[in-house]
């Protein structure tokens, strides 16, 4: 669980879905700029959102930062009703970016398709309506 | 490279968010300016939100400014348009926590706005007899309250106030849309739904009828605004729409109490963009500076919805809260005549726009809000203003040798200076200020707001971003 940001409404994951956006626009065509590392564990709490989202669902929560997950989980779940393929597409896609963040995170290089990946998930949980 | 119209409506985007933020730092400093030597701890923490706020758009600007040159796509651009509606949602939640702050009422310069575009229709009468009370909103919206029911004695239309948000209270252009409210207070709903009823071509449900309903009370008004204040009118509704609704402008919109919808953005600005010369409700035709900046906004316009239609958009979920194009187009007609009969005497613009053409060339730099033009003698001017010249406007006006300026052509002419870029949201202040540049504007504005160390650091910033927007 990364520590940063809590997350528990529909409203919070699609505002910090935009600030993603924009931090990965300006990763792909702005100039270098440091303080974006401290931008992934935004990242990170989102990924975290959709990967244990439903297992914690299932299994019930033991904390209030676990039980924020599980808020934030079905409220994207409650976004995508009906186009359960968007949920599926994004629960395969968020272990990637995860890994993408945290190498960013680290100061390590990413590829632009990785970048472009990234930037492309966090685009479909902010158009999740 | 860019592709270049979409890039060029970002770069309003911004402008337009940043705008709004200045004017909402004013707004609080003039909060803080009532409270004394002490400010609230609430106004301190309030104001470094502010200013977060504005670092984090301005760092997002600087990224597209950067980016101006590289090979973008599309979907990069829509990107940032997400993170320019997210900041704009920020901002109105931001507006909504003013219901913390005790706020002043509004200054009579906007009841004196609204009566003089009202006078110069003919409408004079009306309005006193509406007589309403202009109130500050907290919600970042132009609103008609119904503040209800009390008493015996007391009739709903003493009750109703014309809300203006707080953060506009500065900013005349946009001072236009009451036009639109005081349109819901002054045309009688039972009349105008017994007038629709008899267009009606078919039987409808109980909720299509409620839709019409809806539909027609929101078109009505914006047709009686477009009427009294031409293309200004027009141009403030599309600016309202493409830079202050986050959702997209083919979707109806879900009204603050969320019990009804308005009519989808886009429907409302295709109307009235139909009625433009030369099938015009208004007479007489525009001159090319107008046409230029009608054009500019509707260019502007259309690049917001491209950015909508590559949003996905799930219509079905609005099926039964569009009307179909037929019943609209019927609508429409029916409140034209409808119009016709409840204010013939309405005033035609008997004019070729060639009075607010000529102020929109002087309001290079600043722009006025009261009825006097921009004056050859800025001294007579400020003391006018100040109370101190010890001569009616009437005589101010005719030493200073100019015909008064209608409010209509005032409006007009800021619309026009506005869209052509020339003005930079300027308020009211900036009017009787010295010359200064767009640039200047807002750092001393920032100046005045903001703990010394920060606010040379913001002004610098600030300064550096408007001059790649302008």
């Amino acid at each position: 669980m990364s520590e940063a940001r809590s997350i528990s409404t529909y409203d919070e994951l699609r505002d910090h879905a935009a600030t993603m956006g924009m931090v990965f626009f300006g990763l792909r065509y702005g100039r270098a700029r440091s303080e974006r590392q401290q931008n992934m564990n935004i990242g990170l709490s989102i990924c975290d959102v959709i990967t244990k989202g439903p297992s914690l669902s299932e299994v019930g929560v033991t904390s209030y930062e676990d039980l924020a997950v599980v808020e934030a989980f079905r409220a994207i779940e409650h976004h995508t009703s009906g186009r359960s393929g968007d949920l599926k597409d994004l629960q395969e896609d968020a272990a990637d970016v995860r890994n993408i963040l945290e190498k960013l995170q680290r100061g390590e290089s990413v590829p632009p398709e990785e970048l472009e990946k990234s930037a492309t998930f966090f685009r479909k949980i902010y158009s999740a309506t | 490279m860019a592709p270049n119209y979409s890039y060029q409506f970002l770069q309003a985007f911004f402008n337009e968010v940043l705008g709004r933020y200045a004017h909402l730092q004013q707004f609080v400093e003039r909060t803080r300016l009532e409270t004394g030597h002490t400010s609230p701890k609430l106004l301190e923490v309030y104001s470094r939100q502010l200013d977060a706020s504005v670092n984090e758009l301005l760092n997002d600007a600087e990224d597209l400014f950067d980016a101006q040159s590289a090979n973008l796509d599309a979907q990069g651009l829509i990107d940032v348009f997400h993170q320019l509606k997210s900041q704009s949602d920020k901002f109105q939640q931001l507006h909504r926590t003013l219901r913390w702050f005790s706020a002043p009422w509004p200054e009579a310069e906007v009841f004196e706005f609204l009566g003089r575009v009202l006078e110069e229709r003919g409408l004079q009468r009306d309005f006193q007899l509406l007589n309403p009370s202009i109130v500050f909103s907290d919600e970042y919206n132009f609103l008609t309250y119904d503040v209800g029911y009390v008493q015996k004695g007391i009739s709903r239309a003493e009750l109703t106030a014309w809300a203006l948000p707080k953060s506009e209270s500065t900013n005349p252009l946009l001072w236009s849309v009451l036009v639109h409210e005081v349109a819901h207070s002054y045309f009688k709903e039972k009349r105008l739904l017994n007038y629709i009823s008899r267009s009606l071509s078919s039987h409808h449900s109980q909720e299509e009828l409620e839709l019409i309903r809806r539909w027609a009370v929101e078109l009505n008004a914006d047709l009686f605004g477009f009427r009294v204040l031409g293309p200004a009118y027009l141009c403030s509704l599309m600016y309202l729409s493409m830079f202050f609704v986050s959702a997209n402008l083919h979707q109806p919109l879900e009204t603050r109490d969320s019990k009804a919808f308005h009519p989808p953005p886009f429907k409302r600005v295709e109307l009235l963009r139909r009625e433009a010369p030369p099938n015009s409700l208004i007479e007489g035709s525009f001159p090319g500076d107008m046409r230029h900046a009608l054009g500019v906004f509707r260019r502007l316009f259309n690049e917001r919805l491209t950015f909508d239609n590559l949003d996905s958009f799930d219509d079905s979920r609005y099926k039964n809260l569009l009307l179909s194009d037929e019943t609209l187009e019927r609508l429409w007609q029916t409140l034209k005549d409808f119009q016709k009969e409840y204010c013939p005497d309405l005033i035609h613009y008997d004019r070729d726009f060639s009075r607010a053409s000529e102020l929109s060339a002087r309001l290079e730099k600043r722009l006025l809000a009261g009825s006097l033009p921009i004056a050859l003698d800025r001294e007579l001017i400020e003391q006018f203003v100040a109370g101190t010249s010890g001569v009616s406007r009437e005589a101010a006006l005719s030493k200073l040798n100019e015909r008064p300026a209608s409010m209509f052509d005032i409006m007009n002419a800021g619309w026009m200076n506005k869209v052509q870029g020339h003005s930079w949201r300027m308020t009211i202040f900036d009017a009787l200020r010295e010359n200064q540049s767009r640039t200047s504007y807002l750092p001393k504005l920032m100046n005045s707001l903001t703990e010394p160390a920060r606010q040379l650091q913001t002004s610098i910033q600030v300064a550096l971003v408007l001059s790649y927007l302008v």
